[in-house]
């Protein structure tokens, strides 16, 4: 049977999102067409309003409705700590552990040779810009424990070290997986307590 | 431990088949291209997910069909786990109690399985990159720390030879080179370690299985060469990264480390890979074949499945008499032949003869 052109053209863009295989594009597009049109609009604005609204933060490139986000607005957080991390999504798990209470600096990625994903692709000078100013003490490097997130690491302390700043480097335990999503909550507390310097 | 049951579908030439073996000896008897070598090749695909006679998997789904389907029943004292993989649209599926599982270690955690066939005397070849793939399959069965460092060494490597090739000379090249300079040597030196570890216990176990099986006073070796090699493995490892740059810069791609590892296999100190004698070379392969058992069972207090592809007939009378000896009740052995009078006169008491045709597979004897 041959699917309405309307139909496969859906599925396709399904298909294109991170871990949608074709089945799965297909259930939801036969899910869709099941859905009333209220709901489908609803859907559909909210893709549209998030491309609209979110951006980034101007300072930490954080996501953020606003120039400058809540989290850089906030004068009760150490603005003397920064920690850096490579997508908005890690400023989430550390956020919920609460333990936390300097600023952030989100890379939106990591040094990838494979991938041809080099420094000047990432937020680097902006964070560099950031710790010329007076504040920056510290920096926590919390990018991930694979290797694209170590080369990142190592190459950050090697371009922060001149500028007198300590730099440490969150502590990974037990090598499994290694990405931050799948640190337990537990485990990522004690991670940030046991940074040690670089 | 033991696999009792095995059901295969659509694997290579073998008929849709549900097997049950025995505990101790099972021996595949048969013409040429019957289907032999596929039953030992399901198990060790069942054991490791990968061909042993390095077929692509795609390889191993029957003709005209577009999967392939393998479960075994593994006995573990009085614990019984249920292993079955799945090969479609060129993805496997590897699921335990019918739970999927992403770690091939869970599988390891069940059984092992050691292999002996006319194709390791290409262990002694002249290209190291098959004696590099003996130890770290070994390894990485046994010690998943191992397999971390080696991945991410090997991604490192990877990413560095990207770097090195790319001709343009751009934004903070020499900065990243030495970031992953630092990653290169921190896992390397770990995976150098590891290897050293193994690979001399490795040596005991062998050395002593070649004075049993081919009575000798000679000392039979098998010997580390790593890349790297002193006290200070880390200094070392800088100080060559350091000297070799400009000419890695020049070729592209890395040219110091262990992904340049050999091992050395001797006789009386002589290189047998690149002087031994034809029997020699056949008795090395078969030594160090032992030493993975072995070394197994050291590890695991349990004795791998054994799976002998056409091993009886590389072998002379006094020889297949001093190998069946080193064998015991203990493991389970999955022998193929084309000749069973020899086996029939060993002497095993617990057995089950299988005949292999075009395919299928009856069960001919048993003694239990
Ligand atoms: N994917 C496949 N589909 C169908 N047949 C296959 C497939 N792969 C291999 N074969 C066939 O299986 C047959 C049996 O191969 P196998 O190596 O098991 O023979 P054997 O009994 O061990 O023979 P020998 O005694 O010569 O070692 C071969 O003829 C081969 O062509
Ligand atoms: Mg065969
Ligand atoms: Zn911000």
């Amino acid at each position: 049977m041959q699917l309405a052109p309307s139909m496969l053209r859906l599925i396709n863009e399904f298909s294109k999102l991170p871990t949608i295989g074709p089945k799965t594009a297909q259930r939801l597009a036969f899910y869709i067409l099941k859905t009333s049109k209220n709901e489908v609009s609803r859907l559909s604005d909210s893709l549209l309003e998030v491309k609209e609204k979110v951006k980034y933060c101007q300072i930490c490139f954080n996501i953020s409705e606003e120039d400058v986000c809540p989290i850089c607005k906030d004068t009760r957080r150490d603005s003397s700590l920064i920690c850096v991390v490579e997508q908005p999504f890690d400023v989430i798990v550390i956020e919920k552990l609460a333990t936390y209470k300097g600023l952030y600096h989100v890379l939106l990625g990591n040094i990838s040779p494979l991938e041809g994903v080099g420094p000047e692709e990432l937020k680097i000078k902006e964070l560099l810009e950031r710790l010329k100013g007076k504040e920056a003490k510290e920096v926590i490097i919390a990018t991930n424990s694979d290797v694209q997130g170590e080369t990142t690491a190592i190459y950050l302390h090697k371009l922060i070290q001149p500028l007198r700043i300590y730099v440490s480097r969150i502590a990974y335990g037990i090598p499994v997986g290694g990405n931050l999503e799948y640190t337990d909550e537990v485990t990522l507390t004690k991670a940030i307590e046991g940074r040690r310097a670089m | 431990m033991f696999i009792e049951n095995l059901k295969i579908r659509s694997f290579c030439n073998l008929k849709d088949l549900n097997l049950k073996f025995n505990p101790n000896l099972n021996v595949f008897s048969g013409n040429n291209a019957q289907g032999k070598t596929n039953i030992i090749e399901a198990i060790y695909y069942l054991n490791k997910s990968k061909s042993f006679r390095k077929k692509k998997d795609q390889d191993l789904i029957q003709w005209n069909k577009n999967i392939f389907f393998l479960k075994g029943d593994i006995v573990n004292n009085n614990d019984i786990h249920q292993i079955s993989i799945l090969f479609q649209d060129f993805k496997k599926e590897i699921k335990i109690n019918n739970k999927k599982i992403t770690k091939q270690n869970q599988v390891f955690n069940l059984f092992h399985c050691v292999i002996f066939s006319p194709k390791d005397l290409h262990i002694l070849d002249k290209d190291p990159t098959i004696r590099r793939y003996f130890i770290n399959l070994l390894i990485s069965q046994i010690n998943e720390k191992y397999l971390y460092h080696l991945k991410k060494y090997h991604k490192t490597l990877l990413s560095r030879n990207k770097i090195l090739i790319d001709k343009r000379s751009f934004f903070k090249k020499d900065k990243i080179l030495e970031s992953l300079d630092n990653i290169l040597v921190k896992e390397g030196v770990e995976v150098i370690k590891i290897r050293n570890e193994v690979i001399n216990e490795l040596n005991k176990i062998v050395s002593g299985f070649y004075k049993e099986i081919l009575p000798t006073k000679d000392l039979f070796e098998v010997k580390y060469k790593p890349f790297i090699f002193s006290d200070n493995l880390e200094k070392e490892f800088y100080d060559k990264l350091y000297k070799y740059k400009e000419y890695e810069l020049r070729r592209g791609f890395t040219l110091v480390g262990p992904h340049k590892d050999d091992l050395i296999f001797s006789f009386k100190g002589v290189n047998i890979g690149n002087f031994g004698s034809r029997g020699q070379k056949k008795m090395a392969a078969i030594a160090i074949r032992f030493g993975e058992l072995y070394y197994i069972y050291k590890k695991t207090e349990k004795f791998p499945i054994l799976l002998l592809d056409d091993m009886f007939s590389e072998l002379d009378q006094e020889k297949k008499r001093n190998f069946t000896r080193l064998l015991n009740n203990q493991i389970q052995m999955f022998i193929t032949t084309t000749n069973l009078e020899f086996l029939r006169n060993m002497g095993f008491a617990n057995y089950s003869f299988f005949s292999v045709k075009d395919g299928d597979v009856l069960k001919n004897e048993e003694k239990r």
